[in-house]
């Protein structure tokens, strides 16, 4: 088994030896990141963080981005508020929070810092709350600091998704607390009164305790249960049954019933059953929004993709300005290659913008004077002026999101089938209680009631609601152990189903760090200048190759024209000359004259230089690739990369289906080819991936892809482990087993009860009794997930495969 | 049997104070985090909480 880094826990690297000496044993670290960041934390005395947290921390990064932004006037007015005695609050989005040694660690880390007031950390909302002195340090080098750690810090408008989730779950907790106590308590009255039933029991005293069971009861029926009765109503006016209209009207009719009979003395009363059926319910509630949470903050993350800040024309001159103090009418001017903050129209020239977040399609649009532009596009090649109109909810990208958000789009299929057979059910389940009721009064009156009473509650319909909710919650919480988060729960049923993974090379099987190797000067050009001038031009572009470059010094000229052409490569006018660097065929007008090297570097279309890059396999790679293909799926490699190298990789990786030199447009048709052939996994990373990964039947983003990838994907993969791929795909589907289960349990469950309840042949204390069974067993059955989840365990599963540890 | 009638009434009233004590802790925040604070124990030092500044 590999050795792991001491900080990260990713499988260490093949060539590089990075080691840390901590309490005199030298431990093994996979980077340059994670060493400053143990040196640090041992520094600081917190070196408690390695023994407290149960999985890895993420990489820390020794170069940290550019957080000047977070520095600027209009961030500290509009983001942090208004400073009282020299303390500003601001609070932040974090990524990157995996446990709760994170959090202890965060807290400590910043907290030790001159200057920080206070710190804290909500791992529900992942929100960092930081009061601090702007006078004495900025908040980029607290930034910074956080980005060192691992942790990447974001802007978010303040506070109104976490304010409202933690107002949702609180009320949750005190409803699903209210049901808890109140079940126990009426089940403790309950127990006395079965007792009293066998044993004989003075009348008094029984009335007593019914009435005592009722005063329990009455709270968690209409407080607890208020949703149901609110949702009821709901329904009722938009005239259609749900889940919750059934629900109500057993509520209404058992409680009314049982008080009734305790009123005249009657035979039987359902409080406890009727205390416990809210309780189930209510905790399948839990969990199914816990899950929706869980995917909104991480969505909120992804899709904050709105630029924090925007330039405003006033009187004039440009005035930096927060998005949000923006008002409809104002004009705003957005820079070339930056996102456009607001929906508005556009004044001035003609310009093309890339609408690939909102669209998905990546084909730059051109747009005139007067068009309609979307906060989220992309300005290409020239700055564009527009007249904001709407601002931020009110954008159209927000309105996505939300719809994203929302419960309906964000219900697998299975999930919505499971609720119509659910309902279904309790149709009809009230009209046999009806029938029921007839026949026993035909048959013998004085039992009718008792017995269409015993019918409905022993017909337990939260067995199968909690089928799936409990089985989704179980699965995304395994999955974030795994590092995956899961931003459409839709996509774990179909996750189960895939056979076929597609890979994407750059930043997905390798480590999308690429690196400039030999170079290949035109004659009369040196090294030093071509470097140079490629690096001008890719100095603003996000591709990984852009990134290759942006190590190195550009020039200090003017870039104008400058265009991404995805796939091919970039272009620009510099000093009045047309560059390109890209692909041969696509920089030079007759490839055949190309310098050897993987990209090339041209001048007005003749060669300039040619560069060959060097990228590196991830080190759990070819683990992950063995271990999917022991799972009996098929792992093919579609890269935008030339063949020579595409070959190379697949065959290191134990690839053997490969395609190189695919455009997107290509990438998408051999995508939807091979769909064909049954649901497609695709993995992958970057601009050019967005479109692909928004056909797949399911999609996973490297977690540090560009912004795009993610928010076309289903899945993201934070702990940057493609190992943890085999392991998604399995608890997939024990997922979908489990829930099949759960749902044939509860079928079998009520296909012996009813029948026998409608013969009346259950006493209502079985009635009890075999309802929270039935419950129980569904909730077990699905914590099971849970058991047997390691973010180290895939390595250990291939170990007795015949491929070496480093092809 | 005459000392139910005490009893019971006895124990909703509890029952009352222990559910008004609940809403009151997670009205206060004490139900935010389940993790992080169980960790505090585990460690040797008597350093205050950073979070003690924090009066919010």
């Amino acid at each position: 088994m590999a050795e792991r880094c001491y900080h990260c826990q990713e499988p260490l690297p093949a060539n590089t030896v990075v080691a840390v000496v901590v309490a005199g044993v030298e431990r093994p670290v996979c980077c340059i990141g994670c060493r400053a960041a143990v040196e640090w934390i041992h520094g600081e005395g917190l070196g408690d963080f390695y023994r407290l947290r149960r999985e890895g921390a993420g990489p820390g990064r020794a170069t940290a981005a550019d957080f000047g932004v977070f520095d600027r006037p209009a961030v500290l007015r509009y983001y942090a508020g208004a400073t009282v005695d020299g303390v500003a609050t601001i609070s932040l989005a974090l990524t990157g929070l995996r446990c709760a040694a994170c959090v202890w660690l965060i807290e400590r880390a910043l907290g030790s810092i001159g200057g920080v007031v206070g710190v804290r950390v909500q791992p529900l909302t992942q929100r960092l709350t930081l009061r601090w002195r702007p006078d004495e340090i900025a908040l980029s080098a607290l930034a910074a600091r956080l980005v060192a750690l691992g942790y990447t810090p974001q802007l978010v408008d303040r506070e109104q998704l976490s304010g409202r989730i933690r107002g949702e779950r609180r009320e949750a907790l005190k409803r699903l607390a209210v049901a808890g106590v109140g079940m126990m308590q009426a089940m403790m009255y309950g127990v006395a009164l079965y007792a009293g039933a066998f044993e004989g029991m003075d009348p008094t005293v029984r009335d007593f305790f019914r009435w005592v069971s009722m005063a329990v009861a009455a709270p968690v029926i209409f407080y607890a249960g208020q949703g149901f009765f609110i949702g009821a109503a709901r329904e009722w006016r938009a005239r259609r049954l749900g889940m919750d209209t059934p629900v109500a009207l057993a509520l209404a009719f058992a409680f009314t019933a049982s008080m009734i009979e305790s009123g005249r003395g009657g035979a039987e009363v359902y409080f406890d059953s009727l205390t416990m059926f809210v309780f189930f319910l209510l905790l399948g509630r839990y969990a199914e929004q816990a899950v929706r949470h869980r995917a909104q903050i991480d969505l909120g993350l992804l899709c904050g993709g709105l630029p924090p800040l925007a330039r405003r024309i006033e009187n004039g001159h440009e005035v930096e300005v927060a998005t949000l103090e923006l008002l409809p009418g104002d004009e705003v001017l957005v820079a070339a290659g930056a996102t456009v903050p607001v929906d508005g129209v556009l004044l001035g020239a003609a310009a093309e913008v890339d609408e690939s977040i909102l669209s998905g399609e990546s084909r730059p649009l051109p747009k005139r004077a007067g068009d309609a532009l979307l906060a989220g596009s992309i300005a290409l090649a020239r700055p564009l002026r527009l007249r904001a109109e709407r601002i931020g909810a009110e954008t159209l990208l927000s309105a996505l999101a939300r719809m994203a958000d929302s419960a309906q789009a964000d219900k697998p299929a299975g999930l919505r089938l499971a609720e119509r057979v659910a309902q279904r059910f309790i149709a009809r389940v009230l009209v046999l209680t009806v029938l029921v009721a007839l026949g026993w009064a035909w048959y013998a009156p004085e039992r009718a009631f008792e017995v269409a009473l015993a019918v409905l509650v022993v017909s337990c319909p939260c067995a199968l609601s909690l089928a799936l909710p409990t089985a989704l919650a179980a699965a995304s919480q395994g999955l974030a152990r795994l590092g995956v988060l899961v931003l459409r729960p839709a996509a774990l049923e179909t996750l189960a189903q895939v056979r076929q993974v597609l890979f994407d090379k750059t930043g997905t099987l390798t480590d999308g760090c690429i690196r400039i190797g030999a170079i290949t000067p035109a004659a009369g050009v040196d090294e030093a200048q071509a470097l140079a001038l490629a690096a001008t031009l890719e100095r603003e572009a996000s591709h990984p190759i852009a990134r290759a470059f942006a190590v190195h010094a550009s020039l200090d000229v003017r870039v104008e024209d400058r265009q991404q052409c995805a796939g091919a490569g970039v272009e620009a006018r510099i000093d009045g000359r047309h560059c390109r660097l890209g692909r041969p065929d696509f920089a030079l007008v007759d490839p055949s004259t190309a310098p050897p090297g993987d990209i090339v570097l041209s001048v007005d279309g003749r060669a300039f230089a040619g560069f060959h890059l060097e990228d590196q396999l991830r080190a759990d790679a070819v683990h992950s690739i063995a271990a999917l293909r022991a799972d009996g799926l098929d792992c093919a490699l579609l890269s935008g990369d030339s063949a020579p190298r595409v070959a190379a990789l697949a065959a290191r990786v134990g690839i053997t289906d490969w395609r190189a030199a695919l455009s997107p447009q290509a990438k998408l048709d051999e995508l939807e080819l091979r769909q064909r052939a049954g649901a497609a996994l695709m993995v992958g990373d970057g601009v050019n991936d967005a479109p692909v990964l928004g056909h797949a039947a399911v999609s996973v983003a490297m977690g540090q892809g560009a912004d795009l990838a993610k928010a076309h994907a289903d899945l993201v993969l934070f702990g940057q482990r493609l190992g943890a791929l085999p392991q998604s795909l399995a608890l997939a589907r024990r997922t979908l087993a489990t829930i099949r289960q759960n749902v044939r349990w509860s079928y079998a469950y009520n296909a012996i009860a009813i029948p026998a309840a409608a013969l009346g042949l259950v006493p209502p204390w079985l009635a009890a009794i075999g309802m929270s069974a039935s419950s129980i067993v569904v909730v077990l059955n699905s914590m099971r997930l849970l058991r047997t989840i390691s973010p180290h365990t895939s390595v250990g599963t291939t170990a007795q495969l015949p491929f070496p540890e480093h092809a | 049997m005459n000392i139910l009638l005490v009893l019971i009434p006895l124990s909703l009233l509890l029952l009352i104070a222990a559910m008004y004590a609940f809403f009151w802790a997670v009205d206060n925040d004490q139900f935010e985090d389940l993790e992080t604070p169980a960790l505090d124990v585990l460690v040797d030092e008597d350093a205050p909480r950073p979070r003690a500044g924090d009066d919010r």
